[in-house]
């Protein structure tokens, strides 16, 4: 395969969630090579990690992106996709590294205080890396100190709170607040089950998120 | 007990597009989570609960529980009320975290939907348990209420525990009076003569921001 076939179809892998050979999914792509080795292939071949990420990886989680916004696809098949997306992102983390390649920008995400619930969390989180962002992922139960905290050692951060029930959504207010007076230029979304576009008006947070990609249309629209 | 339409409606995916392969995921992942998940559940009943609808208060051996009008108004008629405590036990949740740590997003998801299936077909087995049993005495039941639902304040789970005594199926309450293991689930049901189980009640209840309000009819 020359260099384009080759981007083209790290491409189709990742859009299509073709993780590894061995992995069964999709079922039309069965014992063929997937995101793994064919990100090993074209790094050894000589394209530039920046060209498979620009060229493949980001333009699939875009392809994925649309599709399911336009209902053709749900949020499963996103999963898989991010799952291939994150696969190959392993082999260009040496490149990170190094600055040969760059990230779009860094997220950090937590669930609220008072929250134990991390599922939403972490599959926002997983999305949004595989859309090209470093993630930082505070965990559970994560108060105003820890956000302001990590906000400090990652300068620009875009930061999303999360929060599963209709008491502890409360929390996302102080949360805003706290931020918003120590870092009043930082953007903040939320999201989770309970919360709504309106709901994060009334606390000033600057935007919301239903679902993992909402999360990821917000970010991409501020570095555009 | 465990249903795959439900599955998919919370991964949101209609069922008439669900893929084979999601199918087969589906099924795999419920087996595997059954065959670690340790459900259990106990159950009080308490006689002769003061019950103020207008207040929306509920006192019980002295203890005072802070349910809204709605759920006071379910509970009213009630001579006597069940406390109810059940989970899926810790280990589906940590076969969610497994894959999640993995990077195994869909599976995890998968998984931990299925654990949620399981602490709520507990919490199903038990309020129909009691209605069947009941029934024999000519006795009804109310729908069952939790604290954190129906804005019933969530902190009113201490209140709860307290009364349960040791009764508690080996769950433990954070400060913020969520339940560990988080797959479980706590409550009551209103049982009399003259009571009503009215079966869904998104309809008569103004909790907007309500992660459940009306969410079977969203696909």
């Amino acid at each position: 395969m020359n260099n384009d076939e080759l981007l083209l179809k790290l491409l189709e892998c990742v859009e299509y969630g073709k993780v590894n050979k061995d992995a069964p999914y999709p079922p039309q792509m069965k014992g063929q090579d997937g995101a793994d080795e064919l990100t090993r292939q074209a790094l050894a071949q000589g394209i530039k990690p920046a060209d498979i990420l620009d060229n493949a990886l980001i333009k699939a989680m875009e392809k994925v992106g649309q599709k399911y916004a336009e209902k053709k696809i749900f949020v499963p098949q996103m999963l898989v996709a991010a799952k291939a997306m994150n696969t190959a992102m392993e082999h260009l983390k040496p490149y990170f590294s190094s600055g040969e390649v760059r990230k779009k920008g860094k997220f950090i995400i937590g669930t609220v205080s008072g929250d134990l619930h991390d599922i939403g969390k972490n599959l926002v989180a997983m999305i949004v890396e595989g859309a090209g962002w470093e993630v930082i992922d505070l965990g559970v139960d994560v108060g105003s100190q820890k956000f302001i905290q990590s906000i400090a050692n990652h300068n620009g951060a875009v930061v999303g709170l999360s929060a599963l029930l209709t008491t502890t959504m409360v929390n996302m207010k102080s949360i805003v607040m706290d931020i918003k007076a120590k870092y009043p230029g930082t953007r903040l979304i939320i999201g989770g089950a309970p919360v709504n576009e309106s709901f994060s008006a009334e606390i000033g947070a600057d935007g919301y998120a239903s679902d993992p990609q909402g999360a990821v249309s917000y970010l991409n629209s501020l570095v555009a | 007990m465990i249903s795959r339409e439900n599955i998919l409606m919370n991964l949101g995916v209609p069922s008439d597009q669900a893929e084979p392969y999601l199918i087969g995921l589906i099924d795999e992942l419920t087996a595997r989570s059954l065959s670690v998940c340790s459900p259990m559940a106990t159950c009080s009943v308490f006689f002769s609960p003061t019950i103020d609808p207008v207040a929306g208060v509920m006192a019980i051996n002295e203890k005072t529980f802070g349910l809204n009008r709605m759920v006071a108004k379910a509970m009213h008629k009630s001579t006597s009320i069940a406390l109810f405590i059940g989970t899926c036990g810790p280990d589906v949740e940590a076969l969610s975290k497994s894959f999640m740590k993995k990077g195994e997003g869909l599976e995890g998801f998968i998984v931990d939907i299925i654990g949620s299936e399981i602490a709520e077909g507990v919490a199903d087995f038990i309020h129909k348990r009691m209605e069947k049993l009941l029934a024999k005495e000519n006795l009804k039941v109310t729908n069952r209420y939790s604290p954190g639902y129906c804005k019933w304040p969530v902190n009113d789970q201490q209140v709860l525990f307290e009364l349960m005594g040791p009764h508690n199926c080996g769950i433990t309450l954070t400060p913020s009076s969520l339940m560990i293991p988080v797959k479980s689930v706590s409550g009551i049901i209103g049982v009399g003569t003259d009571v009503v189980n009215a079966g869904y009640a998104c309809a008569i209840c103004d909790a907007e921001y309500c992660l459940y309000r009306d969410k079977k009819r969203q696909l």
